[in-house]
């Protein structure tokens, strides 16, 4: 990295021309008496990108430039003009036209047809449902607005830029918009206020599912005139707790059509592939895409930053974290602002502390400029963060990516990210902090040693093409529709054209939820009859009740984090050493009755891997098609395994240590699979190259565990994957949901195997490694716990590259 | 194994198969027939109204209890008179008129449902007893519709704690039934006057305490509040009108000892309980 004092510094920006952007942010108005800047004072990442690269110790690490042109602003005019009140505060606010896509909004919105927005970060969403609620609002008296959010914070900061659009112009929209925050921070003097007086409710989903609709009684007035509810960055509502929003929503509509009212949706979306479909999922009806971004954009660079590798064998890389901090402090020292996103709270002070050291060695000044920031923080030292930040005071933050949703603090010129967030969607999100408007702004993604970060290093077409992530909901799994009926029958009983609703197994749920007591029939309606409060119970973002707390003995049983039921015999088995935050923990027990491992904090020089015997039994397949020469099924499956030993590992030399016998009990896994045989030709064609069809198989199958969340947008422990003789009389790859019932994830690869394994051949053929390495197919001996193939013995299964190579081939 | 574990297992199974449970057309389990309810220790009779209907039971207090001559009457001797509330104040001169006392019977705190409510009225020569019952929960709007009614039949309303708990309750069902309800207009709470009373003479306010205390009664074999909420749902999904025997009682007994509490409260006390002679309780 350069190390001269006299870095071109890239000297003061005024304010450029998105007052959109201005109408957020307070500094607005003192910045109209700033000089304009001299031509060629901005911010010139060009001219880093040549001085990094003529550095002397530059290794290579810039894999790969993306360069964004500059986009001017497309404008567009709603159908009929927004009335004189609001009219009156955008222009207070400096805003003279609506975006493209802020105008169909409004015109879908106005017209009762509910929308899902898909534009990019800074594009002026909020105001694009902001507009049509306030608009309504303001013109009756007894119209009302819900707005959810998946965080507590991202709802506070939407309620201070709502205030500012309220208190803008001589509208007077203050005396007739009323809004307020309703979650578990919200006094009980202030709640009642907002129940009896208030229009506009911005609250959480875990809000709505325990506090609001249990409590619909009280919300009477409100529900009665509810026409609009916002739902923003519905992307993170995938998974557990996107099928259980999605459940919740369709609560919060019959609790509305009770109360007579029938709310148009407007949701928001990061760049998915599905954006339609999953708010259609969401909200149980059709929701229409407005993709048609007319934000202006300044020119936008993205590099990718691969750290160089520490050795020959080409295995171990550079430090990301390094690398990400020196990029920071590099950019500082030339006069731009940056924010670093990383992965855990502990990597952001890693990085704060040497950015702080490196600073105070070579520029002092900028030493107290700096400073970390996670969401653990609370609120009020957010803001002096947020608030030093929009003044200048700050010129660069370290932060986790608790500031990539929504939250406004203002743009900065750069964004370094360390390693892949882990969507596509997300690492958008990020890179979107950086850039003011119109200036140029830059983008470093810098890779971690890890397979998904490599792949998109080597295949950055696929971050920048059309987005290959789809997010996943499942409203059909019984497992969470059971909680969740239950949850409906409380609030109010359950009517035939309510179980349509909820999808066709929810009769048979409610006869099963009476014999268990938990409800009654009477005359065509189920009533909740148990002395039970059920939404107590439920947490959204989990499938069962069975999650295992882990927790430091040492601390008087502090929570360090919890597993779900299925993972805990596999992480956290007796003597295994747990990895937390940074840390490394000894499992001292595990409690299957009380669901807690004890755990103390000890430093190891090995790691644990669990042997685990798995058997897989797949029911008649559900659907089959031929896939690359085979057949490719998916059907129901009951997956069971339990851990019968564990392997000490030192760190480094990758030395076995040590084997013990372990005894837990065997778990039973109701879910989904997919099954692929590899056709008999493609078997062939591996076994004339010298190499084993079996050893090709686990490669293909490391690489398909790896790189279906690229696709599913699920993290590689929500899913499994297995090979097995026994159930196709061939060897077969079976890869299913962790999840009882599944949740959609073996579904989505069984309709894009092609696609996904494109991407694995994509994956090995691009990796410089010989044999075999973490960032493919895997060593044998890093690969994360797997499923131990049942037909393969009880050696290690040797995933060989080149094998798996010569099958991908053959197929594709 | 619950039922809803296996059903669970075979769902997970059958969605995946397509065979969906939609292709039959879900039938409402048969209606059930009329089994032995509560006739048999309450008689009573079946209302019907524009909500469904509902069990209504209704007696003379002096079937319950030996009559004494203070019913109806609330008198007080000049020498006795104590410095009276103005909400009190008609009681001692006017009697109990047009005045009828209530007290509900709840499956929970909140967002559950009302399946019994007792009044109480004086019709001139006795007092009239009342209690209202939800055979089953489909009963439950019907039973607030004609209690709503009933109630806003008399110029005042008399409860226990009823401003905080019995009215708030009552608007929130009659709300999720869409059925009328207005709060009453004149509404006298006879806790607050029981606290400005006895506070730090008695131990706490609660009904019983006051019962035990004031009315010199005792009740045996009440049921606990905490469990009448399962007693009733035991009821409705198992039936066994036996459960809810000391449910009425302990209805019926809250009702009458309100109105015992009032006659203390204007100031004619059993003659063994002067103020001079109340004990005093520490803590």
């Amino acid at each position: 990295m350069i190390d001269k004092p006299d870095l071109p510094l890239f000297g003061l920006r005024p304010w450029a021309s998105n007052p959109q952007r201005e109408a957020t942010d307070p500094r607005a108005a003192r910045l109209v008496e700033e000089e304009p800047r001299d031509p060629g004072q901005g911010p010139d990442f060009e001219e880093w990108l040549a001085a990094t690269r003529r550095a002397r110790d530059y290794g290579g690490e810039i894999v790969h430039v993306e360069r964004l042109a500059q986009r001017p602003a497309r404008h567009a005019d709603p159908g009929q003009p927004l009335p004189g009140t609001l009219r009156s505060a955008l222009d207070a606010l400096g805003i003279q036209r609506l975006y493209t896509h802020q105008a169909q909004a409004i015109d879908h919105v106005r017209a009762g047809r509910s929308v899902v927005l898909v534009t990019g970060t800074a594009s002026g969403k909020t105001l694009a449902y902001n507009l049509p609620v306030v608009e309504a609002l303001a013109a009756e008296a007894d119209a009302h607005a819900l707005y959810l959010f998946p965080t507590k914070a991202l709802a506070q900061d939407q309620l201070k830029s709502l205030g500012r659009l309220l208190d803008a112009g001589t509208g007077g929209l203050r005396a007739n918009v009323r809004p307020g925050v309703y979650d578990g921070d919200t006094s009980t003097a202030a709640r009642r206020k907002l129940r009896q007086e208030g229009n506009l409710v911005l609250t959480n989903p875990d809000m709505l599912h325990q506090g609001i609709l249990p409590y619909h009684a009280k919300w009477g007035r409100f529900f009665r005139g509810l026409k609009y509810v916002v739902i923003d960055e519905i992307h993170t509502y995938r998974g557990i707790f996107g099928s259980n929003v999605a459940l919740v929503l369709r609560r919060l509509r019959r609790i509305a059509r009770h109360h007579g009212a029938d709310p148009v949706f407007i949701c928001c979306s990061a760049t998915i592939r599905n954006p339609g479909e999953l708010a259609s999922a969401l909200i149980g009806d059709e929701a229409r895409v407005i993709d048609d971004d007319g934000a202006p954009r300044g020119p936008k660079t993205i590099a990718f930053w691969n750290p160089r590798f520490l050795d020959r064998n080409e295995l171990e890389r550079r430090s990301a974290n390094g690398d990400g901090g020196r990029i920071f402090t590099d950019l500082l020292r030339r006069g731009a602002s940056a924010i670093v996103f990383t992965k855990a709270r502990v990597t952001a002070e890693i990085i704060y502390r040497y950015a702080h050291e490196t600073l105070m060695q070579k520029a002092p000044a900028l030493a107290p400029k700096i400073a970390p920031y996670r969401s653990g923080y609370l609120a009020e030292e957010r803001r002096t963060i947020e608030r030093r930040l929009f003044s200048g005071e700050l010129a660069g933050v370290v932060s986790t990516n608790a500031l990539e949703l929504g939250i406004d603090v203002g743009s900065l010129d750069a964004a370094v990210i360390v390693g892949f967030p882990p969507t596509i969607a997300s690492t958008w999100q990020q890179a979107g902090r950086a850039g003011r408007s119109l200036d140029p702004a830059l983008a470093v993604m810098v890779a971690y040693n890890e397979p998904i970060d490599q792949y998109l290093m080597r295949h950055p077409s696929y971050f920048f093409g059309q987005s290959p992530e789809a997010a996943v909901v499942d409203p059909h799994n019984p497992y969470l529709l059971a909680g969740q009926l239950a949850s409906a029958a409380y609030e109010l009983p359950l009517t035939p054209d309510d179980l349509k609703v909820f999808g066709p197994q929810a009769g048979e749920l409610l006869e099963a939820l009476a014999e268990d007591g938990q409800v009654r029939a009477i005359d065509q309606r189920w009533y909740w009859a148990s002395i039970d409060y059920p939404a107590a119970r439920i947490n959204l973002r989990t499938i069962a009740d069975n999650t295992f707390t882990i927790v430091d003995a040492t601390r008087g049983n502090e929570v360090l984090g919890t597993v779900d039921a299925i993972s805990a015999p596999e992480l956290v088995f007796p003597e295994a050493i747990y990895l937390h935050e940074g840390r490394s923990y000894f499992v001292r027990s595990l409690d299957l009755e009380q669901k807690v491992a004890l755990c103390e904090p000890r430093e190891v020089d090995y790691y644990t891997q669990p042997v685990i015997d798995t058997n897989i039994v797949a029911g008649t397949p559900a659907r089959s098609r031929e896939a690359l020469g085979a057949s490719l099924q998916y059907g129901q499956a009951t997956v069971s395994w339990n851990t019968v030993g564990m392997k000490k590992v030192r760190f480094h030399s990758l030395d076995s240590i040590g084997y013990k016998a372990l005894d837990l009990p065997r778990l039973t896994l109701d879910t989904v699979t997919l099954a692929w045989t590899p056709p008999s030709s493609a078997r062939s064609a591996v076994k004339d190259a010298g190499l084993a069809p079996g050893e090709a198989l686990s490669g293909v199958r490391n690489l398909v565990v790896t790189l279906m969340p690229l696709f599913a947008m699920c993290d590689p422990s929500d899913i499994g994957a297995v090979l097995d003789s026994k159930n196709l009389g061939k060897q077969a790859l079976f890869v299913f949901d962790r999840y009882p019932g599944g949740l959609g994830f073996a579904e989505q690869a069984y309709h894009r195997f092609e696609e996904l394994l494109q991407a694995c051949r994509a994956l090995i053929a691009d990796c410089p490694c010989d044999d075999g390495c973490p960032s493919c197919v895997g060593l044998p001996i890093l690969r994360p716990p797997q499923q131990q193939d049942p037909d393969l013995g009880n050696g290690w299964p040797m995933p060989s590259k080149r094998a798996a190579r010569a099958l991908l081939d053959a197929v594709l | 194994m619950s039922a809803l574990s296996r059903v669970l297992a075979r769902l997970a199974e059958r969605r995946v198969l397509g065979n969906d449970p939609a292709a039959v057309a879900w039938t409402p389990p048969a209606v059930t027939e009329e089994r032995v309810g509560v006739e048999s220790f309450l008689p009573g009779g079946v209302l019907e109204n524009a909500y469904g209907k509902v069990y209504l039971h209704e007696r003379l207090r002096s079937k319950i209890e030996t009559r004494t001559r203070k019913w109806g009457s609330y008198k007080v001797k000049p020498s006795k008179r104590v410095f009276l509330h103005e909400e009190l104040e008609p009681f001692a001169t006017l009697g109990c008129e047009g005045t009828v006392f209530f007290d509900l019977e709840t499956c929970g705190l909140s967002n559950a449902p009302v399946f019994l409510a007792g009044t109480m009225h004086w019709n001139g020569s006795d007092y009239v007893v009342r209690q209202y019952f939800a055979r089953d929960y489909g009963e439950e709007a019907a039973l607030v519709d004609e209690l709503a009614r009933f109630l806003a039949g008399f110029e005042t309303v008399i409860s226990y704690n009823g401003k905080s708990y019995d009215v708030p309750f009552l608007a929130d069902r009659a709300s999720l039934h869409h059925v009328p309800f207005t709060r009453p207009a004149r509404h006298i709470d006879l806790v607050h006057h029981a606290r400005r009373r006895w506070n730090g003479i008695l131990p706490n306010c609660r009904l019983i305490t006051l019962e035990l205390h004031v009315c010199k009664r005792r009740r045996s074999g009440d049921v606990p509040s905490a469990e009448v909420p399962g007693l009733y749902h035991d009821f409705v999904k198992y039936g066994g009108a036996h459960r809810l025997v000391p449910v009425f009682h302990h209805n019926l007994l809250d009702v009458t000892t309100m109105d015992e509490i009032l006659r203390a409260l204007v100031g004619d006390p059993p003659p063994e309980l002067c103020e001079e002679e109340l004990p005093v309780y520490e803590g």
